[in-house]
């Protein structure tokens, strides 16, 4: 019942308050459009978004952070189709059919099939984030330092388990993100700790600068280093695209999708709820799955049920992904990271205590979800008729220049201080070689998170377990963690064994 | 093809002599406030060589010099640190305006009205919503007067 009631809330507080409800609109739309633009993403637009929410309503910031992350998850699939380049890194699947389907005239149902698919998935997914979290924060409320120690342990445990690419550079990426976290007053002695005289540095490294530097002028350094010398940017990226209408799968479509989205969401929750394993895992598993369970279908050439799974399941992860933040104060992503740093300039800090000490808060984020779900229908439709072909043939060069603008303002905006740009540009810089030696960020991002509550309670859970730490064996919820760890831990065991089977 | 290796190798090497020297500053603080940094350092000098050793299996770098463009970089990093100090010295307004039409016009656009336009009407725009509406007291020394905020030193 009380539920229902906080539902109730969290949804009157996003569509019977205007602001709030055209601020998730304009989020939509400003994140489909960032979505659509290859090299441009979410955490791109939600880092310098951050401090525009400064002035605002705690509801009114997360309704438009929530519009940005759903819409451009979305908006990715739009390049994708049209160009044959992946707007972000969620939607590289959604191309090998979705591109072949616009080739053959069908870039309209494509672009319908994406939305309907992303829709249905994000909306499963708000249910799952609404349902799920409460519930895990109320059991998170019985956890003491060990148990919170422990659930760190686990989270770095998934994002080595669970990442893609070298697992030494995952590793690596959460060791700098460790050494980031121990940077300022140390919480235990109070000692200073690689400040190296700095003032600036005592308060260790701030979260949302550091993320705009690495997200957002990090990315634009990227963009001038691939220039080729002599020849302008707007030439290389000039893209001539058909204009095309929006149309939507018919009934039948829909009754012979249904299967798949049950599928693809399943994949899309469980796997976004899973701290670092984030969306390219879960549309190639729901690509991979639809693939199976559709023998009769020749993938790759054009099949709506291609552009269909791995569009619901990426929309699925955005919800799920949220489960960790709100529950256990765990951001299981770099946009989940950045909703993180957006409550923590307003003063709230997400964990087991989130539901019941700003439970209109926690229920806003998730109205916001499931309102951003459905408005992507109709924000993809305008988008996709009228806007679309003009966004994608926007300059490059003055889209940068804006971008840093807004990133350095940004940075100056969540401190008053410019020291706070200083941090943004050197993070800039520290981001662009981190990218082009194939350092992942996400595990970074996670592990600076995470390092300052892995390090608090493991010097509370000292003192707890009076330094016996196979104390922590007698402690149920600390055996699951630890065996969940050993299971992720695990899975790049079993990920070698399969590959080596298949190579024999 | 033999110099991305190289680099590559290189990039490991700095990793291990950052985790190297987290190792050595950490081991002095006191008590234990040394343990996470130096376990942190070990990790990266451990992790490091693991990662030359992956390198060294892959037939590829992962890096290609050949598609930086080096002379860029360089431009846009010293712009970002001239703006750090112009920042401090004429204010927010005009220095936001200077970096921005920089970075346009490095990026070769081909219009210099536009480089100048464009940054003015988003730093105009930037202006009014953060000085006006959220009362984020950026700095226009130049434009109003007043003195330098700056923190960090």
């Amino acid at each position: 019942m009380q539920m229902l009631l906080n539902w109730g809330i969290g949804l009157s507080n996003v569509f019977l308050t205007p602001i709030n409800l055209l601020l998730l609109l304009l989020g939509t739309l400003l994140g489909m459009i960032v979505g659509a633009l290859p090299g441009l993403n979410s955490p791109i637009a939600m880092s310098i978004m951050i401090p525009l929410t400064y002035g605002m309503d705690p509801g009114a910031a997360l309704c438009i952070l929530a519009g940005i992350y759903t819409g451009s998850t979305c908006g990715g699939s739009v390049s994708s189709i049209l160009l044959e380049v992946p707007g972000t890194g969620a939607a590289v699947v959604t191309a090998f059919d979705g591109h072949q389907m616009y080739r053959k005239g069908k870039g309209g149902l494509a672009l319908g099939i994406s939305s309907v698919s992303s829709v249905v998935g994000g909306i499963i997914a708000a249910i799952v984030l609404g349902a799920c979290a409460p519930f895990v924060a109320a059991q998170a409320l019985k956890f003491g330092a060990p148990e919170y120690l422990m659930l760190s342990v686990m989270g770095f445990a998934s994002v080595i388990g669970m990442s893609n690419g070298r697992m030494s550079k995952n590793i690596m990426a959460m060791l700098i993100g460790l050494l980031i976290s121990v940077i300022g007053i140390s919480p235990q002695g109070g000692i200073k700790r690689f400040t190296f005289g700095t003032h600036a540095l005592l308060e260790g490294i701030p979260l949302v600068p550091m993320l705009i530097g690495m997200f957002g002028i990090g990315s634009i350094i990227s963009a001038i280093s691939d220039m080729k010398p002599g020849k302008a940017t707007s030439e290389a990226v000039k893209q001539t695209v058909q204009r095309v209408r929006m149309e939507y799968p018919d009934k039948e479509m829909i009754k012979s999708f249904l299967p798949i989205w049950a599928q693809s969401s399943v994949i899309g929750n469980i796997v976004g709820a899973i701290p670092g394993a984030g969306m390219t895992v879960a549309i190639f598993m729901a690509y991979d799955q639809v693939k199976r369970y559709r023998t009769d279908l020749e993938f790759g050439t054009g099949v709506p049920e291609g552009v269909a799974a791995p569009e619901c399941a990426n929309n699925a992860v955005v919800g799920s992904s949220m489960i960790p933040l709100l529950a256990l104060g765990v951001p299981g992503n770099p946009a989940s990271s950045l909703f993180l740093g957006a409550l923590l300039i307003h003063g709230l800090r997400t964990g087991p205590k989130f539901f019941v000490e700003s439970s209109d808060v926690a229920y806003t984020l998730i109205a916001a979800f499931f309102a951003a779900s459905i408005a992507l229908l109709p924000v993809m439709h305008i988008f996709v008729n009228y806007m679309a072909t003009y966004v994608l043939r926007l300059r490059y060069e003055v889209l940068n220049g804006l971008i840093l603008i807004l990133c350095v303002t940004g940075a100056f905006a969540t401190g008053n201080n410019d020291s706070y740009i200083v941090f943004a540009i050197v993070f800039g810089v520290i981001g662009f070689v981190l990218k082009k030696f194939q350092i992942p960020f996400g595990p970074l991002v996670l592990a600076t998170v995470l390092g300052s509550m892995l390090e608090s309670y493991y010097i509370q859970s000292m003192v707890t377990l009076r330094g016996n730490f196979s104390g922590m064996l007698q402690r149920p919820i600390c055996v699951g963690l630890l065996l969940l760890s050993v299971f992720f831990l695990l899975m790049p065991l079993k990920r070698f064994l399969k590959k080596r089977k298949g190579g024999h | 093809m033999k110099k991305n290796k190289y680099v590559e190798y290189l990039f490991s090497l700095v990793l291990l002599a950052i985790g190297a020297a987290v190792v050595i500053i950490g081991k002095d603080f006191r008590g234990n406030d040394k343990y996470f940094p130096v376990i942190i350092g070990a990790g990266m000098v451990i992790t490091a060589v693991w990662m030359a050793w992956d390198d060294r299996k892959q037939d590829t770098a992962c890096i290609d010099l050949a598609k930086i463009n080096f002379a860029a970089v360089g431009i846009t990093i010293v712009a970002l640190a001239i703006y750090i100090a112009l920042f401090r010295l004429i204010g927010y307004v005009l220095s936001t305006i200077l970096l921005g039409s920089s970075i346009i016009l490095g990026l070769r656009y081909n219009s210099l009205k536009g480089a100048i336009f464009w940054p003015a009407l988003m730093v105009l725009i930037v202006f009014v919503i953060f000085r006006i509406l959220l009362k984020v007291p950026l700095p226009v020394l130049l434009l109003q007067g007043g003195e330098s905020i700056c923190r960090c030193c």
